[in-house]
C-alpha cells in the first residue's frame, strides 16, 4: 500500500499516518492539509520523510507536517517534532543546513514612495545589501568577534552599534541562545562565515518591500504596530556557510556515533544522538551558536536597510519580529520540557507564554509567513490551538511545489521580470537564475497555506501584506 | 560511465535540490567527477589549472568519505574561490582518500557563477561498486 493510501484524515485540515506505517516507525504522524494541498504533498517523498521522523527514539505525540510541507531530507521541510530531554534525541537533519533561517519584518513610519522613488529605494538597498552567491557581507570578523558573536547573537550586533536595546526584546529568544558554545564550532566553520556577516546569501533569501494591503484582526496590528497602506520591509536569510558547516560538522559526528548509542536511522540524514550524551550537547552548543550567528546577520542587514530606508524616504524602521524557522528549542510543554526541532516551521505562541514579548502578551506572538516572490506574505499571530497540538508551531511559507529544474523549464527571466512589472512589482536579483527557480508558481498558493493553520486554530489572521519590490539573492 | 568508459557525472532534480550522480571504472573515477561537476553546478565556464590542493580526508567509510570530497570542493569554492579543473585520487580505501585538487580562481571574466549550494547531505547518498564499475550518488542541499 502506498503511504499516501495509509493516511487518514481526522478532518477537513487534519490527517493522520498511524505508526507501523513504516518499518521501525513507533510514533503515529499528522499533517495539516486539506485535500487540495494533500494532492501536492504527495507527489514527492515528503510523507515517507514524515514517518521517517516518527522512528526517532523519544518522540514526544506525534510528528507533524505543516502545510507547506514538502520534500527535504531526513526530515520534510515544515517538519515538527519534539523530544523528550531525558529519553528523547536532538537530530541536525531536523532543523537543515541552513541554522536558524528565518523572517524579520520591519516597520515604516510611512507609505509606500511613488514608483520613480520607489526603484531608486530598491536600488540603493541593492547596492548596500550584499546579495547572491560568493558575496562577503558587511563585516569581517576577527576570532574575538567571531567568539563574541557566537555567543551574543543580535545582543554582540547591537553592542557595536548595529540596532538598538528595544529591538532584542522583538527576537524570539532575544536574539540569543544562551546555551551556545563556541568551542564547538570548527575551524571550518569559523572561516566559511568570517566574512559573510551582513549578507543576505542566494536561493530563496530576500529583502522586500511590502504595502499592508488588509488588516484582519485590529487589535493585535495595532499591538505588532501595522496599518493598511504602510510600507514595511521584510528580510530572510539564515547563518550562511557557518550554520552550513557546523550542521555538516555535527552530522559526521553524530552519524559515527549512532552505534555507540543503539541507535538506528531509516536515512543517515537523520543521525542523532541522545540529548543528554557529549555528541548531543556538542551540537547542541555548536548549533546554538550558529543561529546566533543567524540572529545577529539578520539584526546587521536590518541597520543596513534603516540607513538605506532613512536615507532615500527621512522614515525611521522599526522591527516588528523576528522568527526562526530552522532550529532546535527547550521549550515547556504539558508541564515538562522538550527540545522542539522545528524544520521550515515556525513557532506561534499565543498570548499569555511568558516567551511572547510583552509588547504583544495580549495578542500572541507575531507569526511571519513570506509567500513566494511575487505574492502576499502574510502576518498571524499565534493562537492557544498550536500549544494543544503542534508544539507552539505553525507553517514557515508557501512551499515550493515545483523542483528548480521545472521552474526553470520554459522560463526566461526578463520574461518573469515583466510579468511582476506589469503587476507593479519590482525586481533586482544578483542571479537571473534565480529569479526563474523562484518565480510564483514554483510554490503552493501560500493564501492556501494559512487558511489551513487558521482553520486548525494554530494561528490567526492579522495582516496581509502585498509585494511592492524585491530583492533576490 | 560513458559507452567509451570515461568516468561521467550529471546532476538531475531532487525536490527543490539537485542529486549528484557519477559513473566510473572504479570508485576514484567516480569520486573525481563528481568532484568536477559539483565545481561545474558552483560555476560555468573554461578551468586553468593554477593552483594545487592536497587532499588528505577521513571519514567512517566510502560515503562519508564522497561527503568530506564534495565538501572540500564547496569550501575551497566559497573560501577561497578555487574550482576545481582536475582531481587525481591516489589513495581510495573504506576509510581514506588521499590526492591532489587542482584547481582555477573565480574569475568573474571567464566564469559565470552558477546555484549556491548550500550543502552536501547524507540523505539518499550512496556508493556502489562492483564487476561492472562504480556508481554514486549524493544530494545536494540548494
Amino acid at each position: 500500500m502506498a503511504l499516501h493510501d495509509a493516511m487518514r484524515r481526522l478532518d477537513a485540515v487534519r490527517m493522520e499516518l498511524p505508526a507501523g506505517s513504516v518499518p521501525g516507525q513507533r510514533a503515529p504522524c499528522r499533517l495539516y492539509a486539506d485535500e487540495a494541498l494533500f494532492r501536492q504533498i504527495r507527489r514527492d517523498d515528503t510523507l515517507v520523510q514524515l514517518a521517517n521522523v516518527g522512528t526517532l527514539p523519544g518522540l514526544v505525540g506525534a510528528g507533524l507536517a505543516m502545510p507547506d510541507a514538502h520534500q527535504g531530507y531526513g526530515f520534510p521541510i515544515g517538519g515538527v517534532a519534539a523530544f523528550d530531554t531525558e529519553s528523547g534525541v536532538v537530530s541536525p537533519g531536523g532543523i537543515g543546513f541552513d541554522i536558524n533561517c528565518g523572517v524579520r519584518l520591519l516597520a515604516t513610519d510611512c507609505e509606500p514612495p511613488p514608483p520613480s522613488r520607489l526603484k531608486a529605494l530598491l536600488d540603493d538597498l541593492f547596492r548596500a545589501v550584499p546579495a547572491g552567491v560568493g558575496r562577503g557581507g558587511a563585516l569581517r570578523l576577527d576570532r574575538k568577534a567571531m567568539d563574541g558573536v557566537l555567543a551574543g547573537g543580535a545582543a554582540w550586533a547591537v553592542r557595536n552599534g548595529h540596532g538598538t536595546e528595544a529591538d532584542l526584546d522583538r527576537i524570539e529568544a532575544g536574539g540569543r541562545l544562551a546555551h551556545a558554545d563556541p568551542d564547538q564550532v570548527s575551524e571550518r566553520a569559523r572561516k566559511r562565515g568570517r566574512d559573510q556577516l551582513g549578507s543576505l546569501g542566494g536561493g530563496n533569501h530576500f529583502v522586500e518591500l511590502q504595502v499592508v494591503s488588509a488588516v484582519y484582526d485590529e487589535t493585535a496590528a495595532a499591538a505588532f504596530g501595522l496599518a493598511p497602506g504602510q510600507l514595511v520591509v521584510s528580510l530572510h536569510t539564515g547563518s550562511r556557510g557557518l550554520g552550513h558547516q557546523v550542521c555538516g560538522d555535527h552530522l559526521r559526528i553524530l552519524d559515527g556515533a549512532m552505534g555507540t548509542h543503539g541507535i538506528r536511522v531509516p536515512d543517515r540524514q537523520l543521525a542523532c544522538a541522545p540529548i543528554r550524551s557529549r555528541e548531543g550537547r556538542g551540537y547542541l552548543g555548536a548549533m546554538a551558536a550558529a543561529a546566533n550567528y543567524a540572529f545577529a546577520n539578520r539584526q546587521i542587514l536590518t541597520a543596513l536597510a534603516r540607513e538605506v530606508v532613512g536615507r532615500a524616504l527621512g522614515a525611521r524602521l522599526h522591527l516588528i519580529y523576528d522568527v526562526a524557522h530552522n532550529i532546535a528549542q527547550f521549550e515547556e510543554h504539558g508541564g515538562r520540557e522538550l527540545l522542539v526541532h522545528r524544520k521550515g516551521a515556525t513557532r506561534a505562541f499565543p498570548a499569555g507564554r511568558r516567551e511572547v514579548p510583552a509588547d504583544y502578551a495580549a495578542v500572541g506572538q507575531p507569526v511571519l509567513i513570506p509567500g513566494s516572490m511575487g505574492t502576499a506574505s502574510w502576518v498571524l499571530a499565534g493562537e492557544p490551538g498550536s500549544l494543544d497540538e503542534t508544539f507552539g508551531s505553525c507553517c514557515h511559507g508557501a512551499g515550493r511545489r515545483l523542483s528548480r529544474k521545472a521552474a526553470l523549464r520554459d522560463s526566461r527571466a526578463e520574461a518573469v521580470v515583466a510579468k511582476l512589472e506589469a503587476r507593479g512589482i519590482l525586481v533586482a536579483a544578483a542571479s537571473h537564475r534565480g529569479i526563474c527557480e523562484e518565480k510564483p508558481d514554483a510554490y503552493k498558493d501560500v493564501d492556501a497555506v494559512v487558511e489551513v493553520v487558521r482553520r486548525a486554530g494554530l494561528a490567526r489572521k492579522v495582516a496581509r501584506l502585498r509585494p511592492l519590490a524585491v530583492i533576490k539573492g | 560511465m560513458s559507452e567509451s568508459g570515461q568516468p561521467t557525472a550529471w546532476t538531475e532534480p531532487f525536490g527543490g535540490d539537485l542529486a549528484l550522480r557519477a559513473r566510473a571504472r572504479d570508485a576514484a573515477g567516480a569520486f573525481a567527477a563528481a568532484a568536477l561537476e559539483l565545481g561545474a553546478v558552483l560555476a560555468a565556464g573554461e578551468r586553468r589549472a593554477t593552483e594545487t590542493r592536497p587532499l588528505d580526508l577521513t571519514a567512517g567509510d566510502r560515503e562519508g568519505l564522497l561527503v568530506a570530497l564534495l565538501e572540500e570542493v564547496l569550501v575551497l569554492f566559497e573560501t577561497e574561490g578555487l574550482l576545481p579543473a582536475a582531481v587525481e585520487i591516489a589513495t581510495l580505501t573504506a576509510t581514506r582518500l588521499a590526492g591532489t585538487l587542482r584547481a582555477d580562481r573565480f574569475d568573474a571574466a571567464r566564469h559565470d557563477p552558477g546555484r549556491a549550494v548550500k550543502a552536501v547531505t547524507w540523505h539518499k547518498l550512496a556508493v556502489r561498486e562492483d564487476a561492472s564499475g562504480a556508481s554514486l550518488r549524493a544530494v545536494l542541499d540548494l
